[in-house]
């Protein structure tokens, strides 16, 4: 850096008045950078944006629908495939022993996403 | 509202508070955008695009930069990024001395704007420098950023932001005096 320069703009940006040629010059640089540029925000910028937000979580949430109707379908074709190739029948009586812990794991699994749901989620968003 | 609060109700979901951010920070964003980038029909789109990015990333805001600082450190990013996609003017300061020479010599304030005034036509100069030292000068001059914010904005070291914020400086008062010796010929 030029030290004669450093100081001329160090004296113009404490407001220093002055009549050296460089320093004048500089005055009217500080002054037209501290003009912003020519730029219109257009009337609803805001409400542009909030639309675009708007739409984009529209468009996500129908993908997610997508996705998982999907994932549905190929899973309940998947079993049914696995099942004619294996000959498999569905039998549930290995569960009977410990029937009240099964139902009391499903209660607890429902429990906590109702909590979740209501209480921490919206929260920690 | 202070920043804390507006970010913690547009966390909580609140559409007006977003808006609210919107609103106080368009302003940056569009000097930072225009700065950058040249195409107006691109700037606005740019603008909605730096704010629904805001919107995706707010969570990970840790209040560790004034909110501000972290708006245009977006802003600029995706303003470069727009150039690099563009394949636009996108490039390393010169170092040549005859880039120097050559910058703002293809229009005189005379050709240019001959009622004009020197402040006008050093805007014009601002808008053909590169595109580093237009955004140091922006963020300086226009946004009241330090030194250190200006380095988050742009991930410039400090020493490189100073150092931009004078050369950038030093070039426009070059042409201004030339300009003002030739007025008094």
């Amino acid at each position: 850096m030029n030290p004669g320069d450093q100081q001329h703009q160090e004296n113009v940006e404490r407001g220093q008045v002055s009549t050296h040629e460089d320093e004048r010059a500089y005055q009217v640089v500080f002054r037209a950078a501290a003009q912003p540029p020519r730029v219109d925000i257009t009337p609803g910028f805001a409400d542009r944006v909030m639309q675009r937000i708007a739409a984009r979580e529209v468009a996500v949430g129908r993908r997610e629908w997508a996705w998982l109707i999907a994932g549905m379908v190929l899973m309940v074709v998947a079993a049914i495939v696995s099942m004619a190739l294996t000959g498999f029948r569905f039998n549930l009586t290995f569960l009977d022993p410990v029937k009240g812990l099964v139902a009391m794991g499903i209660a607890m699994a429902f429990l906590f996403h109702w909590i979740d749901r209501k209480w921490i989620r919206p929260t920690s968003v | 509202m202070d920043e804390k609060s507006l970010v913690t109700q547009v966390l909580a979901g609140e559409a007006g508070a977003f808006r609210l951010l919107v609103e106080r920070h368009q302003r940056l964003v569009m000097h930072m955008i225009t700065r950058v980038v040249d195409r107006l029909e691109d700037r606005e789109e740019l603008c909605q695009d730096v704010f629904l990015r805001v919107y995706d990333k707010l969570g990970e805001f840790a209040f560790q930069s004034k909110l501000s600082t972290w708006i245009a450190t977006i802003a600029y990013r995706q303003a470069i990024n727009h150039l690099r996609k563009q394949k636009m003017k996108w490039s390393e300061i010169p170092e040549d001395d005859q880039w120097q020479q050559r910058w703002g010599m293809t229009d005189t304030p005379a050709d240019l704007l001959e009622d004009a005034q020197q402040e006008e036509w050093v805007r014009q100069l601002i808008d053909q420098l590169p595109v580093q030292y237009r955004t140091v000068l922006t963020l300086y001059h226009l946004e009241h950023f330090d030194y250190r914010e200006i380095g988050e904005a742009t991930g410039m070291p400090e020493g490189t932001v100073k150092n931009y914020l004078f050369r950038a400086r030093q070039l426009l008062k070059e042409k201004v005096i030339l300009w003002q010796r030739s007025e008094k010929v």
